[in-house]
Formats: C-alpha cells, sequence, structure tokens
C-alpha cells in the first residue's frame, strides 16, 4: 500500500502546480467589463419622455428620455418570465451581432430593467434602432428588437 | 464492520452525524436562498436553487477533502474519516439537484436534447473566457456518480480494494474540473472577487493540508533502522510503548505496526484489509485491533478478524531484550498465530 500513500502526494504535487496555473490563467481571462456589473444600478428611476415603444408577447421594451432631453434610457419591462434565467442587451443602428455590437447591459428572467443609453445611440426619432437580446451562455441571440422610424 | 450487507451501515454515531450533515444543509440553503430573496428579488427560484446547491456542494467536496490529511495529521479528526463516505453521497446528492436543474434551465426548453444542447449550444474550446464551464461540471458530476454508486462495501469487495481505490482517486480530478467549471463560469460573468478569493482560499488550504500530511508520511517511510542482528531491527525501546496503543516502523518498504496488549508485544502488518487504513494508529478495543478508519478488528496475536469474519493480515515476530524493542520484518502468512513477546 506504499505506492497508494505515494500517488496521493503526487497527485497533490501535481495540482500544487495545475490549480494555481488555472485559477490564475481564469482569473486573468475575466473580462475588463464582466456581464455582472452590467446589471443596472439599484437606484435606477423611469424617465418621464417615452420616445419609442416596441410590445413583444413576453416583454415591453421602450426608449424613454428626460424631460430636457439631456438623458436617454432603455426600459425592459419582462411581462412572462424569460426562458432564459439571463441575457445581455447589445445596441446598434445597423444590423449588428455581439460582440460588435454595443454592450448596454445584463437582464435576469423576470422584473423591470432601466439602462442608460449613450446619446450617440441614434435614439432620436425618426432613427431605426436595433436591440439584440443576447444569451451569453450559449453565445446566441435570442431575439431582436427593431425600432422603425 | 459486518458480516452481512446492509443497504446503508447505520449506527448510534452514523445517525447523529448523519442528523448533524442535513441540519447543515438545510440550514445553509435556508439562509443562501433567504439572503438571496432579500438583496436579488428579480432572481427566479430555480436560479437561486441552481446557486445555492452549488456553493453548497462545493463546500461538502472542499471539507470531504480536508478529512484525510486532517485525520492524519491529527486524530482527533479522525471520526470525521470514520463518518466520510455518506457525506460524500451527501455532495453527489447536491450536487445533481445543481447540475439537474442547471440542465432543465439552460438546455431543457429548446428543441434539441438536453444533453446534446450542453455540448453542442457553446463550441468555444479555444476561448478562456467563454470557454463551455458547464461541460467541466458535468464531468465531474459523472464522476460523483461513480463514486456514489460504488461507496458501499459490496462494491470495494467485488470490485477488490485496489480497483476501487483507483476509482475513488478520481475525485482528485472531478475537484480540478469543479475549480475550473467555476472560474471558467461564474468567475467570468460576475464582477465580485469574493469567488476569486474564496476559491483560491480552498484549493490552496486543501494543497497545503496534503503536502504537509503526504511529506509526514514520508519522512516516516525514510526513518532508518541500522541496528541489526540476526534477521532483527532496533525500532524502540519498551518504555515507548503505550498500553493498547501501537507504534508503525516502515522497514523495508513495508509498515508493520507493533501493539502493546496485556504485558506483550504483537506485530501485524499496518495495511487494513478493508480500505487500507492504517492499524497502527487505532487502538486495541475488546482485545482486538481496531481500525481507525471504519472499525474492522483483528486479533493481536493472530491478525485474523474474529469470527465470523474472514479479514486477515500478515504477522512478524517481536522479541524484547534489555528493555528494547526488536523487529523482524520477515512477514508470516496471513493469519498465522505468534506467540507475542513478553515484556
Amino acid at each position: 500500500m506504499k505506492p497508494l500513500r505515494k500517488r496521493h502526494l503526487e497527485i497533490w504535487i501535481t495540482l500544487a502546480i495545475l490549480l494555481p496555473a488555472g485559477i490564475a490563467v481564469a482569473w486573468l481571462a475575466i473580462p475588463e467589463q464582466p456581464v455582472q456589473k452590467l446589471l443596472q444600478p439599484p437606484t435606477s428611476t423611469t424617465l418621464p419622455v417615452v420616445l419609442k415603444k416596441s410590445d413583444k408577447p413576453n416583454y415591453t421594451v421602450t426608449i424613454r428620455r428626460s424631460t430636457d432631453g439631456s438623458q436617454l434610457q432603455l426600459e425592459w419591462i419582462n411581462k412572462e418570465v424569460l426562458q432564459y434565467p439571463t441575457a445581455t442587451i447589445y445596441a446598434g443602428t445597423a444590423i449588428t451581432t455581439p460582440p460588435q455590437a454595443k454592450l448596454i447591459g445584463r437582464i435576469e428572467a423576470r422584473g423591470n430593467w432601466y439602462f442608460p443609453l449613450d446619446s450617440t445611440l441614434s435614439a432620436t426619432p425618426g432613427n431605426t434602432d436595433h436591440f439584440i437580446l443576447y444569451d451569453f451562455i450559449h453565445q446566441q441571440v435570442i431575439d431582436t428588437i427593431n425600432f422603425k422610424p | 464492520m459486518s458480516a452481512s450487507y446492509t443497504a446503508v451501515g447505520w449506527n448510534r454515531q452514523k445517525k447523529h452525524y448523519d442528523w448533524l450533515i442535513f441540519g447543515f444543509c438545510i440550514l445553509y440553503l435556508i439562509i443562501f436562498i433567504g439572503v438571496t430573496i432579500i438583496y436579488n428579488p428579480q432572481y427566479t427560484f430555480e436560479t437561486v436553487l441552481i446557486r445555492s446547491a452549488g456553493t453548497l456542494a462545493i463546500l461538502l467536496l472542499h471539507i470531504i477533502l480536508a478529512i484525510g490529511p486532517l485525520a492524519r495529521i491529527n486524530k482527533k479528526f479522525l471520526p470525521l474519516l470514520y463518518n466520510r463516505r455518506h457525506l460524500g453521497v451527501t455532495m453527489f446528492t447536491i450536487a445533481l439537484v445543481h447540475g439537474s436543474f442547471a440542465i432543465l434551465q439552460f438546455h431543457a426548453l429548446g428543441n434539441t436534447n438536453p444533453f446534446v444542447s450542453l455540448f453542442t449550444s457553446n463550441t468555444q474550446y479555444n476561448s478562456v473566457a467563454q470557454f463551455p464551464f458547464q461541460a467541466l461540471g458535468f464531468f465531474a458530476l459523472v464522476i460523483f456518480l461513480l463514486m456514489a454508486a460504488t461507496s458501499h462495501d459490496f462494491w470495494l469487495h467485488n470490485l477488490s480494494p485496489k480497483i476501487w481505490k483507483t476509482l475513488h482517486m478520481l475525485v482528485y480530478l472531478a475537484y480540478l474540473l469543479i475549480i475550473l467549471h467555476v472560474m471558467l463560469g461564474v468567475v467570468q460573468y460576475e464582477n465580485n472577487p469574493v469567488f476569486v478569493c474564496m476559491i483560491a482560499a480552498g484549493a490552496l488550504t486543501l494543497i497545503s493540508l496534503h503536502l504537509i500530511a503526504g511529506t509526514r508520511e514520508v519522512r516516516k517511510d525514510n526513518q532508518l533502522f541500522n541496528l541489526k542482528e540476526q534477521g532483527y531491527f532496533f525500532v524502540c525501546n519498551t518504555s515507548e510503548m503505550e498500553e493498547s496503543r501501537a507504534k508503525i516502523f516502515c522497514i523495508d518498504t513495508e509498515r508493520i505496526a507493533v501493539y502493546k496488549h496485556g504485558g506483550k508485544l504483537y506485530a501485524i502488518h499496518n495495511v487494513c484489509k478493508h480500505q487500507g487504513g492504517p492499524l497502527g494508529e487505532g487502538k486495541i478495543l475488546d482485545g482486538c485491533i481496531t481500525c481507525p478508519w471504519h472499525g474492522y478488528q483483528y486479533l493481536p496475536g493472530n491478525g485474523q478478524s474474529p469470527p465470523p469474519f474472514k479479514e486477515k493480515v500478515s504477522t512478524y515476530d517481536v522479541k524484547v531484550a534489555d528493555g528494547k524493542v526488536w523487529l523482524n520484518p520477515a512477514p508470516y502468512p496471513e493469519g498465522t498465530e505468534r506467540a507475542g513477546a513478553v515484556i
């Protein structure tokens, strides 16, 4: 049985190299902007002016604006529990796919979500805005929302 | 120790231990789910269950892997070793809950077979940040399933201790897979350094414990016994021997346990026939050498388990002269009667 004890020690000497190496490599690979960070801040409030609205069976997506026009906001309301426990929203004015499109935020399967939109995102009336609901676990597009002029 | 197989080898101590495990798991799940509901009410129940079961399974896995070296470093941890199997099956059950709900939530809602979806929905095996981490968890769960399914003594006897032990040492591979499953999975999507710190601290603790315990064993095995007369090696003085306890000596690569019992010294092979437990780290109970791991017993004079049990280990000659203990490392066939050396 001495080989058994020796095998235990050899395995743990190997793990003493592999485990820290694996943890370090994975840690270094964490994206600069992890998707968890993109969850809305808890103080998010609804901006008053509705610019555009898209009503889908499971969710309603609205682009909102402040009264003075200085802020834009994406409102995402889950009417039903999504079949995807978590997903990210990308935005663009052209047909682009993640990760080329602009990352807006991350939503969970239920609840209301609010994300600030960049004023350069072309959210002004008259333009076509294109949002992508993306399953980052499976790396696939779940849905696209197009706001027609 | 039992002459026949029963589904679960419960006794009073194991029942207490199992209630303790059950209570701890329930308390952990209640606290985890409660805190999540308060601070993250938008999470679905499935998400909370996946996360709570996953973290609990990892915590239990760390405890399980720490028990072995802790018991070698300090005998006070031996009762945990005695009950480790039930803890292992509990950990597998909780990991199965985590895995089942994860497959249901992430893969069962489409029109592809969930297990096909598990391996085909994300094939970015060449990316670290987007690695299909769920596959790593799946393979670890398969190893835990094999271990839990063969955890009964029936399989130990039918597979042979060597194959059984080799199979169960796959837990180390499963541990590596689990660490990578977490590091390439949830850690890539969360922004909380606590996850990385906890995983690193757990791994560092286990590595340290196993290396400390392992190097201690190597030191024991490398102890040299130079004084030799007519095949006998001088190993220690009689004053160093404690009643009903043993000292272990490694001569010619084999460990021998020398026990003091009823004014005599007896020497038997140190390795228990059950799972290779260190017989010399046990004690004599009811006149029998009792393995500290699972309570298998052997008579000191002949190395045989008392009837109706059939386990046998080798015996050795030991003699006492001028307060010195001399040991002959040439083994007698398993179960051979030796008279013992009068002190």
